[in-house]
């Protein structure tokens, strides 16, 4: 019986690990654990919400909105509009790439893009029904620095808003602290500052405040404030076009 | 290791695995909220809505054909009208039942006096037992179709104003039903939502022939990412209609959508090449193709094409205003010009429409926070007709001063030969202001 030559058995090893490595090839080893964790943190899969978002202008003027919003699995996320009362009514969906936006007087929703804002100023569309970083990036390279841990990702598709990614977690608690959002030439678009850590309830602890700011928005401010984060199930046919004027339904 | 000291190790271990697994520190105790909430659970009543003044001031064209069909003053240049509008949104839920009202006042005056009416825009109660099924009874619009500027397949719902399709419509009463179901992979969707459309004697009685319980429906799917409608609506009050429409993004900043209405038969009053008014039935397609695209400065462009074959082709308009330009000129001999009545009902049975032609391209490019400043809206639309040649030019502002106030202006220009769509609209220029509150 022939017998395999030692080099022969490793070289062997070697390329079947490398094919089961293949899937994660380009991610940064732990990458994708590190990240899936940051995003359970931050939220659970499925949840209910209160928003309050502020766009603050250089001259301190202020404009705020509330709103509610569900998500549900990987990639399903509605919000609807509370306040003020010019807005109150209009919803938006999102269905993984799929983004709708309805407006109680036109009375059907329209295709968006993630790159508009239905509330102008600094957060986009994208911004407001965030879907899980991992279900969007993989996680190009892991740097530990101290007590922070940063984690630079890039978009698995043309159709996520931004190109790359440079999230920067407190290492104990791996909750993000900044977010860096940058274009695939890695000029930077916004950044994003993770604030005031509270405690919801049901073992969700994260930052109640998000602050963003934009060389592209000089002077300009925006905040997104969380209240009320719940772990909730939905059924599906609260994500579908024809649901979308009866979200104010599902409140509870 | 003595028991004891083994115990509390391993109690110690235990502790720090538990603070350890999630990074979190485990608790059930809430912390107060960020910010005020509002009322967490839905209130049972609510009340909403606008009010705005919108004057307008129309600049007049006293030789276009349409507006010496209204028996206009020729001496008169300028026109300008004070409007306002109060719209109540009242609803009402209990558990799976909903109610709902739109009550529109309107009010409009000048120099001949003031008007006013009051519409019931919608009035309907809905039951809701789950988010997949729903029922629902009343007057209200049903906002079939894609397009922006027009809907060819929204067989149910008034024509939208190309140069506002935001504004609120009056309803139609229906009986309706909304059967939703989600799935995963390629087909996300599926919607059924069949529809009873009585006509009698005070109901329904512009959608066509008064005594026919219509039946119609639709069938929506979200399928490879992709919107798709079917519908149709038969009974009698009018021809038979099917219809579909698709909308779907290429590319993040690029949305194509589309409609498509087949009609039976039905019949059209034209003015022939030598005068007579004849019936023709005509039946065909009305289509539209449109695409929205959002540019790397956040402008949005949207294009669509519109064709009717139901429309009048450019001869037969011609006809009309040729017509019209005989009665209403000096008499010529030999010539017995149409009775102004009858030219009167031609304009309302469809050449005075807003668009009564066959092919329209409407675009529009706006642009959010415009110059700089925040909550500037500022937009430039155009609508041209194909056949003759004409356009409508419109230039916007729009400007949210405050949370629910919000100021708009509109300036829009009528180009085009005589003899044409909108070179023979009553007026050729107007100016709007809107000032809308919210409540």
């Amino acid at each position: 019986m022939r017998t395999l030559h030692p080099v022969s058995f490793v070289a062997a090893l070697g390329a079947a690990a490398l094919l089961a490595a293949a899937p994660l090839a380009g991610q940064a080893p732990g990458g994708r654990e590190l990240l899936l964790k940051i995003d359970r943190n931050l939220n659970p899969e499925s949840y209910e919400s209160y928003r309050k978002i502020i766009n603050i202008e250089p001259n301190g003027r202020k404009r705020e909105y509330t709103l509610f919003t569900v998500k549900d699995g990987r990639d399903k996320v509605a919000a609807l509009f509370l306040e003020p009362a010019a807005d109150k009514g209009r919803s938006t969906l999102r269905l993984g790439d799929n983004m709708w936006l309805y407006v109680p007087n036109a009375g059907k929703p329209v295709r968006i893009t993630s790159l508009q804002s239905v509330v102008g100023g600094i957060f986009n569309n994208a911004d407001i029904l965030s879907l899980d970083y991992a279900s969007e990036y993989d996680v190009a390279n892991v740097e530990e620095q101290g007590a922070e841990v940063l984690l630079s990702l890039k978009a698995k598709s043309k159709n996520v808003a931004y190109d790359q990614l440079r999230i920067r977690a407190d290492r104990k608690r791996l909750l993000p602290t900044t977010i860096e959002a940058l274009t695939a030439t890695s000029m930077l678009v916004k950044t994003l500052h993770f604030k005031d850590v509270k405690d919801y309830g049901q073992g969700i602890v994260r930052p109640a405040v998000v602050e963003t700011d934009s060389p592209l928005y000089k002077g300009h401010t925006s905040i997104m404030m969380f209240a009320r984060i719940k772990g909730r199930k939905f059924p599906q046919e609260v994500f579908t076009l024809s649901f979308m004027p009866n979200l104010e339904t599902i409140r509870q | 290791m003595r028991s004891g000291s083994l115990l509390a190790a391993l109690t110690m271990a235990l502790m720090l695995g538990a603070a350890g697994a999630s990074g979190q520190t485990p608790s059930d105790a809430a912390q107060p909220d960020p910010f005020d909430l509002p009322d967490l659970r839905p209130p049972r009543f609510t009340l909403g809505g606008h009010v705005e003044v919108r004057p307008v001031a129309v600049r007049l064209d006293p030789a276009s054909v349409f507006y010496r069909l209204r028996g206009g003053d020729a001496g008169e240049r300028w026109q300008t009208v004070g409007n306002g509008q109060l719209l109540v949104d009242t609803g009402y839920r209990q558990g799976p039942v909903q109610a709902f009202a739109r009550t529109v006042f309107d009010g409009a005056g000048g120099e001949g006096g003031w008007d006013g009416e009051v519409s019931l825009y919608e009035a309907w109660v809905s039951l809701k037992p789950t988010p997949s099924v729903s029922l629902d009874v009343g007057k209200r619009t049903m906002k079939w179709g894609k397009g922006y500027a027009w809907n060819p397949a929204a067989f149910l719902d008034r024509p939208k104003d190309p140069e506002d399709p935001a504004l609120a419509l009056e309803g139609v009463v229906v009986v309706s039903a909304d059967l939703i179901r989600s799935f995963t992979g390629p087909l996300q969707t599926v919607a059924v939502t069949p529809v009873l459309v009585p006509v009698y004697d005070g109901v329904n009685e512009s959608l066509g022939r008064t005594g026919h319980l219509n039946a119609g429906g639709k069938l929506y799917l979200l399928l490879w990412d992709t919107d798709l409608d079917v519908m149709f609506l038969s009974g009698g009050s009018r021809a038979a209609r099917w219809g579909l429409d698709f909308a779907r993004n290429l590319r993040p900043e690029i949305e194509v959508h589309g409609e498509l209405a087949v009609a039976g038969d039905e019949e059209v009053r034209v003015i022939a090449a030598d005068g007579r008014v004849v019936a023709r039935r005509r039946g065909g397609a009305s289509w539209l193709l449109g695409a929205r695209y959002l540019a790397r400065t956040n402008t949005t462009v949207i294009v669509e094409y519109f064709r009717r074959d139901f429309g009048f082709t450019a001869d037969e308009m011609r006809q009309y205003f040729d017509a019209a330009g005989q009665t209403l000129g000096p008499p010529m001999p030999g010539v017995t010009p149409l009775p102004l009545p009858t030219l009167a009902g031609l304009a309302r049975s469809g050449y005075a429409d807003r668009q009564p032609m066959r092919n329209y391209v409407f675009a529009r490019a706006s642009q959010p926070d415009a110059f700089g400043q925040l909550y500037l809206n500022a937009a430039l639309t155009t609508i041209y007709n194909v056949d003759d040649r004409s356009l409508l030019v419109m230039q916007e502002m729009q400007y949210r001063l405050a949370g629910n106030l919000e100021l708009r202006t509109q300036i829009a220009g009528n180009i085009g030969a005589r003899g044409t769509d909108f070179g023979e609209r009553p007026g050729d220029a107007r100016v709007e202001v809107r000032v809308r509150y919210s409540f």
